[in-house]
């Protein structure tokens, strides 16, 4: 059965191949979604991941980065770095705003930076410089080239206007681009004087950033701590919490397309077979057997097109981030796993689907095939 | 071992519809086939002969009446075990042959062993035995789209044989076959059950084959009745010029109002071609009319 299964399946190639092509499209579909989750769930903390920091201080209660507001005392700084166990604390302003470059709103974090506070700026630049004075904003190159903006252009930022000196990289992401400012400029947007949002504090060396929450808890006071790690993946859940749903729901959608791609491929092909299947059920084959040679066959198409999926989402993701650079794709390996899985599901489902259409087959209409 | 019963029928019927549209396509048929014994099963079209075969071969359940192969009863099984017993015991021939058209010959003949466990390896052996005996050798890796009819049905009734049933149920054998093919596939079956002690039930038009028979079994609305050889108004078919009995030939056409009774469709689909070749090439054979 197995064997007049496979070779059944093989012995129409064009329908075979268009069926492959098919499911394959909707399993892309499923992958690119997978990607942009996956790029955007590790762009959108790209700022917190590359600053140099052990622990992240700030206002109490607040525990995150993404669409929160933190202010701190600017003296908060020097009471954090008397605590035992600190080598050193850069301070940001931080504030989350819209941007406007000609008619282009942007969300975007905008921190502002002490002079020389190479932790807290941008780790990698296209162009121009690191670290702007009064004046001047350096902005992801993503976001410049969306808005063709140049170095020496200028852009908006509540009412006061800015020249891009800098164009950084791995600062852009859908849900917040990360603009650089010097912390002067900042605290005149804002309006206050001698605050601070966040305290950067690294560690000395042996010093377990846990336990250096705790010191600086217990000796400063009205401030919450955190430590990179915990502070990050706070604020990747907080960003994605907006995003995931969608991102689920694209994901349910292309998998269940995929389902109904597949079981009208296998609905086709049991069509097709019509004839075949009453003349084997006629010959001594069991309604199991023969349901079981579906399933086969659905599980065939299903891994093909995974298969078939997986090659053109790695051909075709790096021309997709080239041609739509606002998008982060990263395919993981996770991902292609969990795809693997909703495959498994899949194929399970269509082969479901047409398994009364196989019990129907009569094998009496041998006689009058 | 003639007197060995492989099949026999009890009080047969199968009724199809209920109340004002019922009809008893097959109504009280009992019957015994010895081993090694070819019996045809003959009548006019809708005399329930299919519905007959179907219910032999365990493909459709009788509404009354039992039938058995070799001492098992097959109308008492459940869906899940006729499967089982028409693997093992029965051997189906069609008359549009109905090989799998992604499978080789031999894969072909080798398919019902498969739905058999452990069958297989011996299968293998016997597979190329059949082959050889059926002038199939040099067929052995074709597949079906690239043989004739006659290799086709000659594929087919290998297929039958290969799990060694005790019962072999053909319809209309050579119903789409030519007159030499249709003789050859005959005589295949006939050779089958009188060398291999094979049961062979075999339903038909093709008056040639009588001569073969052990036995003659004439159906008509549903129930067996005596055939009467004077029954016959021979003819010839218009295409092959074989002789065919116009009372029983289901096969027919009329023509510029004149009646043709052909022995098999593929006669009848020749002559739709081109009918005044046949009926000219009729004309100036002498003695060779249609009779009708």
């Amino acid at each position: 059965m197995w064997h007049w299964t496979y070779k059944s399946l093989l012995a129409q190639p064009v329908a075979l191949m268009a069926s492959i092509a098919t499911a394959a499209s909707a399993f892309l579909l499923v992958m690119v979604f997978e990607a942009v989750y996956a790029g955007e769930t590790e762009q959108v903390v790209a700022y917190l991941s590359h600053t140099d920091a052990d622990v992240w201080v700030m206002q109490q209660g607040v525990s995150n980065m993404h669409m929160a507001t933190s202010y701190l005392s600017d003296s908060k700084a020097n009471e954090v770095r008397q605590v035992e166990g600190v080598a050193s604390v850069d301070q940001i302003l931080y504030l989350n705003t819209v941007v406007k470059s000609g008619n282009q709103p942007w969300f975007s974090f905008i921190v502002g930076l002490d002079e020389g506070d190479t932790r807290a700026g941008p780790w990698a630049m296209a162009e121009g410089k690191a670290l702007p004075t009064a004046g001047e904003a350096v902005v992801p190159v993503v976001f410049a080239r969306m808005t063709h903006l140049a170095l020496g252009g200028t852009l908006r930022i509540a009412d006061k206007q800015f020249t891009v000196v800098g164009l950084s990289e791995g600062t852009f992401s859908m849900a917040n681009s990360v603009i650089f400012m010097a912390r002067s400029d900042l605290e005149d947007i804002m309006g206050s004087l001698d605050i601070v949002s966040y305290i950067l504090v690294k560690a000395k060396a042996g010093m377990d950033p846990v336990v250096l929450v705790g010191n600086i808890e217990r000796q400063v006071e009205k401030v919450s701590a955190l430590t990179t790690k915990q502070f990050i993946a706070n604020d990747q859940t907080m960003a994605m919490q907006m995003g995931v749903e969608t991102i689920a729901l694209m994901t349910l959608i292309g998998s269940a397309l995929a389902v109904l791609l597949v079981a009208f491929a296998v609905y086709s092909l049991i069509a097709r077979q019509r004839r075949e299947l009453a003349v084997v059920k006629a010959l001594g084959a069991s309604n199991r057997s023969v349901y079981l040679g579906i399933a086969l066959q659905a599980t065939g198409i299903t891994l093909a097109s995974i298969v078939l999926a997986t090659v053109l989402a790695l051909l075709l993701m790096p021309a997709a981030s080239a041609l739509i650079p606002q998008l982060t794709l990263k395919l993981t390996l996770v991902s292609v796993e969990r795809i693997a899985v909703v495959g498994a599901v899949v194929a399970l489902l269509a082969s479901l689907i047409p398994a009364r259409q196989v019990a129907q087959v009569d094998p009496l209409s041998a006689f009058h095939a | 071992m003639e007197n060995e019963t492989i099949l026999s029928c009890d009080a047969l019927v199968k009724t199809f519809g209920s109340g004002h549209t019922e009809v008893r396509a097959v109504d009280g048929i009992s019957l015994q086939v010895g081993r090694g014994e070819l019996v045809l099963i003959m009548g006019p079209s809708g005399s329930g002969k299919t519905t007959l075969l179907s219910m032999l071969g365990g493909l459709l359940r009788p509404t009354s009446g039992k039938v058995f192969i070799d001492g098992n009863e097959i109308t008492q099984l459940d869906e899940s075990q006729l499967p089982r017993v028409r693997a093992r015991s029965i051997g189906f021939v069609f008359q549009s042959f109905n090989l799998l058209d992604a499978l080789t010959v031999e894969e072909n003949i080798l398919f019902p062993a498969r739905l058999v466990p452990a069958s297989l390896e011996s299968a293998r052996s016997r597979a190329t035995e059949l082959i050889a005996r059926l002038g199939l050798t040099k067929r052995r890796t074709n597949k079906p789209g690239t043989l004739s009819g006659g290799e086709k049905q000659r594929v087919a009734i290998a297929r039958a044989l290969i799990n060694e049933p005790a019962l072999i149920l053909a319809d209309e054998p050579t119903g789409n076959l030519d007159s030499a093919n249709g003789q050859e596939v005959m005589m295949i079956l006939h050779d089958i059950a009188r060398d291999e002690g094979r049961s062979v039930i075999l339903v038909t038009h093709d008056p040639r084959v009588e001569d073969l028979a052990d036995r003659i079994l004439w159906l008509e609305d549903g129930a067996l009745r005596d055939r009467k050889t004077e029954q016959h108004s021979w003819v010839h078919d218009p295409v092959c010029h074989m002789r065919v009995d116009e009372w029983t030939a289901e096969i027919s056409t009329d023509h510029e109002a004149q009646h043709y009774v052909f022995c098999s469709q593929r006669c009848l689909d020749r002559f739709s071609l081109e009918p005044q070749r046949y009926i000219s090439e009729e004309k100036h054979t002498p003695g060779q009319g249609h009779g009708a």
